[in-house]
C-alpha cells in the first residue's frame, strides 16, 4: 500500500510541472525581407519569411505589422496562418523560381499604417478615382468625382495620399498560445517598375515571332518564290464573283460584328477589310453589283473608302454607288434582322462572311443558303465555325482569315507575313511537343528530371495571359 | 494632302500601336495613365462616329422616302422609330422608370417594343439550329460520320433519359465501361480543346502578323488603298 503511494506520488511529481510551467514561445521569424513588390503598378510591398520550426504542429499564426517609424507603434496590416501563403503562390509576381519554395510571403498595402479613419477616407477616394477611370490619378483633376469625394481627397492631405511612396517599416510576429516574438523591423517603400519581369518569355516570343516575320517579308521583297498551298475556300471567292456576274445579283459582303476597336479581336474586322478591298476590285472589273451591310459606323466609313479606291483602281470608278455600304445599326439583332431582311428580298447570288460573328452566324447563314446563295465563311470564332461548316460552301477556320487577303492579292509583302507564321506555327508545334514530354519526365521523375519544369513554365507564363 | 491622307496616319498609327505595346510590359501608374487616356480618346471618337453613322442612317433611308424606291416602307419604319426612340428618351429625360418605379413611355418603348422584338430574333435560332444540324448530320462522308457520332454520343450523355440507360448498362456490366460522365467528358475536355487550342494558336499568329503589318505601316488596306 505504502509502496503504491508512493508510486501515486512520484507521477504527480512528474506530471505536475508539465502542467504548471510556461511553454517557451515560438522563436522569432529569420530571414525576413521587404522590398517593392516586383511587376506590380506600386501599390504594395512584398514581405517574405522563413518558416519557424514546427510551424505547424504548433499552430503559428504569423503577423504582419507595418509602421511609418523603426521604433512602432506597429500596427497589424495582415495575417498568416501555417502552412499558408507561400511565395511560389504568385507566379505572376515571382515567375516559378525553385527559391520561392518554402518561403512565407505577404503583400502589403502601405496604407494599412494610416489611422483607420484616414484609411477609410483614402480607400474611397481610391475607389471613386478607380471608377472615373484614371486609377492612380491626381483625384483633383478627375472631373467624374462629386463635391462629397472631391472634399474627402482634399481633407486626406497631400502626406497620405502619398503613403505608398514612402519608406514603411515592417515586422513579422510569430504568435502560438504560448507567446508571440518579432523579428527586426525591416524597411521598405513601394514604387512602380520599368519592366514586367515574369513577362520576359512573353517578350522574347513576341520578338522571335515578330522578327520570323520581318525576315520572310524581306526575303519575298527580294523577289525570292515563296510557295502558297491551296486553300478551298478563298479558291472558292473568284467562283462566287463569277457566279453573281453571271446570274446578274448582288454579291453580299459582311466584315463581321465587331468594330475596329470592340476588343481584342477587332483585328479579325481589320482582315475582314482587307480582304473586302481585294474582293471589291474583281467586283468591279467584273461588273458585279456588290453590297456590304455595316454594324458599325467606323467600319462603314472605312469600308466606303476602301470600296472607292478599289472601284478606282479596277478602272471602274462610274461603277462604284455610295449605298454599297450601308451602315444598319450596332444592335446586334437589328443588324441580324435588317441583313437577313435585305438577303430575303435581294436574294443575293453570293454571300461572304469574314470577321468575327457571334449568335446572328446561323442566322445570317441560314438565311443565305435558304435563298440559293454561294456561301463563303471565314472567322475566328471558334464558336461560331460549327454553324458555317454547317451552312456554308465553303469556311476558312480562324487562321486562314489572315491568310485571305495574301493569298487574293499575292502580294510579296503579305506572302512573306505568311510564311513567318508558318515558321512560328512549326516552333509552336515543336515547343508543345517537346513541353509535353518535359511535363511528363518532370511528374514521373522530379529527382531527376527537375529542372525540366523551367522550360514548361517559360512557355506556360506567355498563354497564361 | 498626302501627308494628312497616308504618312500622318500611319505615323498615328506606329505611335500608338507601340505605347499601348510598351504599357503592357511596363507596370507602373504612368503607363496605366497613358493608357487610360489613349482609350478614352478613342471612345471619344467612337461616339463621334456613332453620330456619323446615325446621320448617314437618316440620309440613306431619307433619299429611300423621298425617291419612294423600292421597299421604302421599311424605311419610313426606321426613320419612324429612331425619331419616335430620340424624342421619348428625350421627354424622359433618358429614365426607364419614374422615382415610384414605374415604367416611362421610354422604358415602355424599350421593354414592350426593343426587347420583345430582340428576342424574336434570337428565338429563331432554335429553328434554324435545328435546319442546319439536319443538314449536318447526314452521313455522306467519314468526317461527317464521324460528327454524327460524337453529336449523338454527347446528346445522349446530356439529355436525363441518356444518362440513366447509361447507368443502367454501366451497373449491369459490373462497372466494367467507362461512365457516360467520363465519355463526354474526354470528348470536351481533350478532343475538343485539342482541336479549340490548335485553332486559337492559328488565330493568335494571324492577329500578331496582321497586327505588324499594321503598326509598322505594311498594311495600308484599311486606309482607303493600298499604294
Amino acid at each position: 500500500m505504502t509502496v503504491r503511494r508512493l508510486c501515486l506520488l512520484a507521477l504527480c511529481l512528474v506530471a505536475l510541472p508539465s502542467r504548471s510551467l510556461p511553454q517557451s514561445p515560438p522563436p522569432a521569424p529569420a530571414g525576413v525581407a521587404a522590398f517593392d513588390t516586383p511587376n506590380d503598378k506600386g501599390e504594395s510591398v512584398s514581405v517574405t519569411w522563413n518558416p519557424v520550426a514546427g510551424e505547424k504542429e504548433n499552430s503559428v499564426v504569423y503577423e504582419v505589422r507595418i509602421s511609418d517609424r523603426a521604433e512602432g507603434p506597429f500596427t497589424k496590416a495582415a495575417e498568416v496562418k501555417a502552412g499558408e501563403g507561400w511565395k511560389d503562390e504568385a507566379p505572376d509576381l515571382f515567375w516559378y523560381f525553385d527559391s520561392n519554395k518554402g518561403v512565407h510571403h505577404a503583400r502589403i498595402d502601405p496604407s494599412e499604417a494610416l489611422p483607420p479613419t484616414e484609411k477609410a477616407k483614402l480607400q474611397k477616394v481610391n475607389e471613386a478615382i478607380k471608377e472615373a477611370g484614371r486609377p492612380g490619378g491626381d483625384a483633383s483633376l478627375i472631373p467624374g468625382l462629386n463635391q462629397e469625394q472631391r472634399e474627402l481627397e482634399e481633407s486626406i492631405g497631400q502626406e497620405n495620399r502619398q503613403i505608398r511612396g514612402r519608406a514603411h517599416y515592417y515586422q513579422i510576429v510569430a504568435k502560438t498560445k504560448d507567446g508571440e516574438a518579432a523579428s527586426p523591423p525591416v524597411a521598405a517603400t513601394a514604387g512602380g517598375n520599368y519592366f514586367n519581369t515574369v513577362k520576359t518569355p512573353h517578350l522574347l516570343l513576341t520578338l522571335f515571332l515578330c522578327g520570323g516575320i520581318i525576315g520572310f517579308i524581306i526575303v519575298a521583297r527580294r523577289g525570292k518564290e515563296l510557295f502558297l498551298r491551296k486553300i478551298p475556300g478563298l479558291a472558292a471567292l473568284d467562283e462566287a464573283i463569277g457566279r453573281a456576274t453571271e446570274m446578274g445579283k448582288p454579291l453580299y459582303y459582311l466584315t463581321g460584328r465587331l468594330g475596329l476597336s470592340d476588343n481584342e479581336k477587332s483585328v479579325s474586322t481589320i482582315a475582314a477589310m482587307i480582304v473586302l478591298g481585294k474582293v471589291a476590285e474583281r467586283v468591279a472589273t467584273y461588273d458585279c453589283a456588290l453590297k456590304v451591310p455595316h454594324t458599325d459606323p467606323v467600319v462603314a466609313g472605312v469600308c466606303q473608302e476602301m470600296t472607292r479606291e478599289s472601284y478606282i483602281r479596277a478602272g471602274r470608278p462610274d461603277a462604284f454607288k455610295e449605298d454599297i455600304n450601308p451602315y444598319i445599326s450596332t444592335d446586334q439583332f437589328s443588324y441580324t434582322a435588317a441583313v437577313t431582311a435585305m438577303i430575303s428580298r435581294e436574294k443575293p447570288a453570293a454571300i461572304m462572311y469574314f470577321g468575327y460573328y457571334y449568335a446572328e452566324s446561323l442566322l445570317l447563314a441560314e438565311t443565305g443558303n435558304s435563298v440559293g446563295a454561294i456561301q463563303v465563311g471565314a472567322t475566328d470564332a471558334d464558336h461560331q465555325l460549327p454553324f458555317f461548316f454547317a451552312a456554308c460552301d465553303y469556311t476558312l477556320i480562324g487562321e486562314e482569315l489572315y491568310a485571305a487577303a495574301a493569298y487574293v492579292s499575292r502580294e510579296p509583302i503579305l506572302l512573306g507575313t505568311l510564311r513567318g507564321q508558318d515558321l512560328g506555327k512549326g516552333f509552336l508545334i515543336l515547343v508543345a511537343i517537346v513541353g509535353a514530354l518535359s511535363a511528363t519526365a518532370v511528374a514521373l521523375g522530379p529527382e531527376t528530371f527537375g529542372p525540366l519544369h523551367y522550360f514548361v513554365d517559360f512557355f506556360k507564363t506567355p498563354f497564361a495571359g | 494632302m498626302l501627308f494628312l491622307k497616308r504618312q500622318l496616319p500611319l505615323f498615328l498609327t506606329f505611335l500608338f500601336g507601340m505605347t499601348v505595346m510598351v504599357c503592357y510590359y511596363v507596370p507602373n501608374r504612368a503607363s496605366d495613365e497613358v493608357s487610360g487616356e489613349i482609350l478614352k480618346w478613342l471612345e471619344v471618337m467612337l461616339a463621334v462616329a456613332l453620330i456619323l453613322g446615325a446621320t448617314v442612317l437618316v440620309v440613306v433611308h431619307g433619299e429611300q422616302i423621298l425617291k419612294q424606291k423600292a421597299g421604302w416602307a421599311y424605311s419610313l419604319i426606321v426613320i419612324g422609330s429612331i425619331l419616335a426612340g430620340v424624342a421619348l428618351g428625350l421627354w424622359e429625360n433618358g429614365k426607364e422608370y419614374t422615382e415610384e418605379a414605374e415604367l416611362t413611355s421610354f422604358g415602355w418603348f424599350y421593354f414592350y417594343l426593343y426587347i420583345p422584338l430582340n428576342a424574336t430574333m434570337f428565338a429563331l435560332l432554335a429553328f434554324f439550329i435545328a435546319s442546319a444540324a439536319f443538314r449536318a448530320f447526314r452521313a455522306r462522308t467519314l468526317a461527317a460520320f464521324c460528327l454524327l457520332a460524337t453529336a449523338i454520343i454527347i446528346l445522349f450523355g446530356q439529355a436525363p433519359l441518356g444518362a440513366w440507360l447509361w447507368e443502367k448498362l454501366y451497373h449491369a456490366t459490373g462497372d466494367r465501361i467507362p461512365t457516360m460522365a467520363d465519355i463526354t467528358g474526354f470528348m470536351q475536355q481533350v478532343l475538343v480543346v485539342a482541336g479549340k487550342r490548335g485553332i486559337l494558336i492559328g488565330v493568335s499568329l494571324g492577329v500578331i502578323a496582321t497586327s505588324l503589318r499594321v503598326i509598322i505601316g505594311l498594311e495600308r488596306g484599311y486606309l482607303g488603298g493600298d499604294k
